[in-house]
């Protein structure tokens, strides 16, 4: 899936706004550039530092500090790679650093609100089930195999958007990857 | 056959509704018990923290309320390393001291002494001085290390035979 399908999200006047077009509209001084950002990528990044261990009351606080540091930093991204990519990795980063300033909080904590709701009552027994399963399993994995989970399966990032949030290439991120899943799935058998 | 590792890449993009199993993938998804599996653990990851409440439209507010209030960004000159470029400047600064201060080895490596690093400095001042005092400044100086060690011995046929006597007396430790 190329970056043209995914960061064509929002539309305009029936033309689609890509992530490039927002970033050199918001460099031009259009401050609602940002703002469609924010929207577009703000839920999605609050559901993968909540699942990389930070604390729900500080979800929103530091999703805020990473658009924050992305817009500041901006001059950092190169255009040809994907805004997506770049800013989880910008989110990682705050995570890592809200964990030293915590010094090294509990990691992942489980809440009510984080299993997915069923439509039938047995399914859902059984979604509860494999979610605190696959939570306590993640918590169990090195931290690079537990970021390329999360950003392959929940966030459905492809390979090359993995390497470039992880400073690493596809090959590699591929690598994390089965290995992730290879280990969850010894921890869940 | 269907490849396990083959239809691993493919499960979230499945899962995401970006891809669809073909017939034989779907097959082998009812029949394979560690790709079944997987295919559990990739639907129960895209719903992981599902739930997490996040207010984008505070957040849209908070971050463009922050960039207002933050500032141009750094720029260029904001990500020059400084310190850096000033221990840069402090080094070249001290090699130029040095080059003044330490005077350099002659061609035959032998390192000027102090007496004629402070007549080089004075060069200049000497030019414009008579021959009277030029004298009176050689006096000042005092004798140099030269005239302290003594000059050369006279050739062996130039002593009487008495001062011959003493000399091979003193050397014999008689």
């Amino acid at each position: 899936m190329g970056p043209s399908c995914q960061e064509a999200l929002l539309w305009v006047g029936g033309q689609p706004v890509t992530d490039p077009e927002l970033v050199a509209a918001w460099r031009g001084g259009d401050e609602s550039a940002a703002t469609q950002l924010v929207h577009r990528y703000a839920a999605a990044l609050g559901r993968y530092l909540a699942a990389s261990g930070a604390a729900s009351a500080e979800v929103e606080d530091l999703v805020q500090d990473t658009f924050f540091k992305a817009f500041r930093g901006l001059h950092g991204w190169r255009g040809d790679g994907s805004f997506r990519g770049w800013l989880y990795r910008i989110a990682g980063n705050v995570l890592k650093d809200r964990f030293r300033q915590n010094k090294g909080r509990v990691f992942l904590e489980i809440e009510e609100h984080d299993i997915v709701d069923a439509a039938d009552p047995a399914g859902e027994l059984a979604a509860d089930e494999m979610g605190r399963q696959l939570q306590a399993g993640l918590r169990r994995l090195p931290r690079l195999q537990r970021e390329v989970f999360l950003l392959r399966v929940q966030q459905g990032l492809d390979y090359s958007e993995i390497a470039a949030s992880l400073g690493s290439t596809p090959g590699a991120a591929r690598v994390h990857y089965h290995h992730a899943v290879r280990r969850l799935k010894e921890l869940l058998a | 056959m269907i490849d396990c590792e083959a239809m691993r890449d493919r499960m979230p993009d499945v899962a995401h509704a970006r891809a669809r199993w073909t017939d034989p993938e779907a097959s082998h998804l009812d029949a394979c018990a560690d790709c079944a599996l997987e295919w559990r653990i990739v639907r129960a990851g895209i719903a992981l923290e599902a739930g997490t409440v996040v207010v984008t439209d505070r957040v849209a507010r908070s971050v463009t309320d922050r960039l207002r209030n933050a500032g141009p960004p750094p720029g260029v000159v904001g990500r020059i390393p400084w310190r850096g470029v000033v221990i840069g400047l402090i080094a070249a600064a001290a090699c130029v001291a040095l080059m003044f201060w330490v005077p350099l080895p002659d061609r035959a490596g032998r390192r000027p002494t102090g007496d004629s690093t402070i007549a080089a400095a004075m060069l200049p001042e000497l030019q414009g001085l008579d021959e009277s005092q030029l004298r009176s400044v050689l006096q000042s100086l005092g004798p140099s290390p030269a005239d302290a060690t003594p000059g050369v011995l006279p050739h062996l046929g130039d002593l009487t035979d008495s001062e011959l006597e003493q000399l091979l007396r003193s050397e014999g430790g008689q």
